[in-house]
């Protein structure tokens, strides 16, 4: 993985920007004010403490001690990164398959349903969330089509308000999201490479791991990033289809910066320590794709 | 039977209503290299792709080293393709492209490595082994490719146009060293070409492929010198095609009234009937162009347009029905002549080719 360097080089006493990185200026000043200022900030504002209602600047690791000894933490934090993984390898195996579909065998509706995917985008978030629980509320169109059809005669509790609720509707949310890239790599694939490796011994099973991963693996890195972040990262669809014992981490960060009992230097803290695990996660996970599609 | 033989019997194939191969029967012997030649639509790549197993036959069999192997899938058959665009794995370098058949065999590491350096060498790419795919020309490419596909050890290796894609003078090198490497490993190689000059350099024997027929299967100075069909001589190299009437049939000789009705001779293709209306063909190189007073015998025509090839001539007459004949001069035998001169175009009998109709 090389990291884009923004070319910035000391030289001498003088900060000096080779000329190949000029263009990356206006990237990098927008990065620097939206995403480098803030996340740095952030972290400073973690080694301080909230004493009542006020900061008090300090260096200390009161916040990252209180995490490192909660049990309450630790639990919050295995759970979303159990419910983050989870709905990111169902949601990535099932936007590889719809995307090996457009590509390869309903090429004439491809565009079609990218351009459904999209709209689907377009439509909020929230309301898709609440589109999810008239579908999976205890009065809803599951459970009362199940009980119609005689399959139940107790409306399903576990649909609504509980760690399965939150997956299959964030997975229901990221599906479009995972599905646009992983496509777009697909488009370098040709119906040759397939024939070429299935004339040459390989089984259909075995043109997926050789092939198909390895050559849309760009596409399906980026549908990971973006399911299982945004799923570890959520806040709102636990808090309306999770239930009182499906809150995540999100939750516990977002109260920290609102209302009453906020504070602040924990809640960059309990950020730093959710990013880092994610993070860690995220690579541990492409590296494991890769070693299982190379051979 | 022996490794590396190729039987098409009674292959047809049908695309919902459209026939791309109507009744193909057709066989390649073991070491042979065969050229299915035709125009886009022919029906030539999809033979191929029969043959390869991506496609199969509505009916009819295809049998390869004697076993019948219609009903297997690709990747147990033994054969391999190489495509007009190589489609090397891009993901995966020179040496892993050439090793991807062996790694499914599990070969061991040191014999998969022996191949892969051999292969190299055979298609002339020695140190090319940790290349990317994007670091390489069109026609490393197509080496790749080649190499990948030989590395399989196949009884049949089938190219689909593998050189269609290069510029000419890369064509012609790659033709002559493809051929030398079927010639040095004693394969079979059938090859689809639209390209007559490429089937003419690079074949045993070719086959000429219209309308989802074989209408003509011979080596290439067979075809080229008696092309069995109107169609056959048209599509390889060029020929001029003058309608006319029989007069006068005795054997294969015929005497075929052409232009204002003179008479000319020519080898009947098929026994003919005097008066029945005929079409002859004859090369531009053929064609002899006689003039003065004292020239008597042949066409007589009026030269419209003299065109200079370089190493030729070439002179376009106009005989007595409005028909355009080329005829292909050395320079010196073209001298003196202008656009405008009354001439007399002669041939050899037996340059002359007469068949019964007109042209489609």
């Amino acid at each position: 993985m090389t990291t884009p360097s923004l070319g910035v080089r000391l030289d001498g006493r003088r900060l000096r920007l080779g000329a190949a990185a000029r263009p990356l200026l206006p990237a990098g000043a927008y990065y620097a004010v939206f995403f480098a200022i803030p996340m740095a900030s952030l972290f400073v504002l973690s080694f301080w403490r909230a004493k009542g209602f006020d900061l008090v600047p300090d260096v200390s690791l009161v916040n990252y001690e209180k995490i490192a000894t909660s049990p309450l933490y630790h639990a919050l934090l295995v759970r979303t990164v159990a419910i983050g993984l989870i709905t990111s390898l169902i949601v990535v195996p099932i936007a590889f398959t719809l995307s090996y579909l457009m590509r390869f065998v309903f090429e004439r509706w491809a565009q079609l349903i990218l351009q459904l995917a999209l709209i689907s985008l377009f439509s909020g978030y929230l309301v898709r969330i609440y589109a999810w629980r008239t579908i999976l509320g205890k009065q809803g169109l599951l459970n009362s089509t199940l009980e119609w059809l005689g399959i139940i005669d107790q409306p399903l509790e576990f649909l609504i308000y509980s760690n399965f609720a939150t997956i299959i509707t964030l997975t229901g949310l990221l599906i479009p999201l995972a599905v646009l890239p992983i496509y777009s790599s697909m488009a370098n694939i040709s119906r040759d490479h397939l024939e070429v490796a299935r004339d040459l011994g390989s089984k259909r099973t075995h043109l997926v791991r050789t092939i198909l991963v390895p050559m849309a693996l760009p596409g399906i890195r980026t549908a990971f990033a973006f399911s299982f972040l945004l799923a570890a990262g959520d806040f709102v669809t636990p808090s309306l289809v999770g239930g009182t014992q499906g809150i995540m981490i999100g939750n516990v960060i977002a109260d920290q910066f609102r209302g009453i009992g906020s504070n602040w230097p924990l809640g960059g803290a309990l950020a730093f320590v959710t990013m880092a695990l994610v993070l860690v996660i995220y690579f541990a996970v492409i590296r494991a794709i890769r070693w299982v599609t190379t051979w | 039977m022996t490794t590396g033989t190729v039987e098409v019997v009674g292959v047809q194939k049908r695309f919902g209503d459209t026939v791309a191969l109507e009744q193909v029967d057709f066989t390649v012997a073991a070491g042979e290299f065969v050229s299915l030649l035709g125009a886009s639509g022919c029906g030539k790549s999809t033979l191929l792709r029969i043959v390869a197993g991506f496609e199969s036959p509505s009916s009819g069999r295809v049998m390869i080293s004697g076993r019948d192997i219609t009903d297997w899938p690709p990747h147990r058959r033994p054969t391999n393709i190489v495509f007009q665009q190589g489609a090397l794995f891009p993901h995966l370098n020179v040496f892993d492209n050439i090793a991807y058949s062996l790694k499914l065999r599990n070969w061991s590491r040191t014999r998969i490595a022996a191949k892969v350096e051999e292969m190299l060498a055979l298609v002339r790419l020695d140190g090319f082994a940790t290349r990317g795919p994007t670091e390489l020309s069109g026609g490393q490419v197509q080496r790749v490719a080649l190499a990948r596909a030989l590395a399989a050890e196949p009884s049949v290796l089938l190219l689909d146009e593998p050189l269609s894609a290069l510029d000419q003078k890369l064509r012609q090198e790659m033709q002559l060293e493809l051929r030398g490497i079927q010639k040095r490993l004693g394969a079979t190689f059938v090859f689809v070409t639209h390209d007559q000059t490429e089937a003419l350099v690079m074949s045993d024997r070719i086959a000429i492929m219209d309308r989802g027929k074989i209408v003509q299967v011979g080596t290439p100075r067979e075809i080229y010198k008696r092309p069995a069909s109107i169609f056959a001589s048209s599509f390889i190299g060029q020929t001029n095609l003058l309608p006319g009437k029989t007069t006068a049939v005795a054997g294969t000789a015929v005497t075929v009234a052409v232009g204002a009705d003179d008479p000319v001779e020519g080898l009947a293709a098929a026994p003919l009937a005097i008066g029945a209306a005929a079409t002859l063909s004859v090369r531009p190189e053929a064609v002899r162009i006689a003039t003065g007073e004292a020239a008597v015998g042949g066409v007589p025509a009026t030269l419209s347009e003299i065109v200079y090839l370089g190493n030729s001539i070439r002179i376009g007459a106009v005989i007595g029905d409005g028909t355009l004949v080329w005829a292909d001069l050395r320079d010196e035998e073209a001298a003196g002549l202008e656009i405008g001169d009354k001439v007399r175009l002669t041939w050899a009998p037996d340059a002359a080719t007469v068949w019964e109709g007109a042209e489609r």
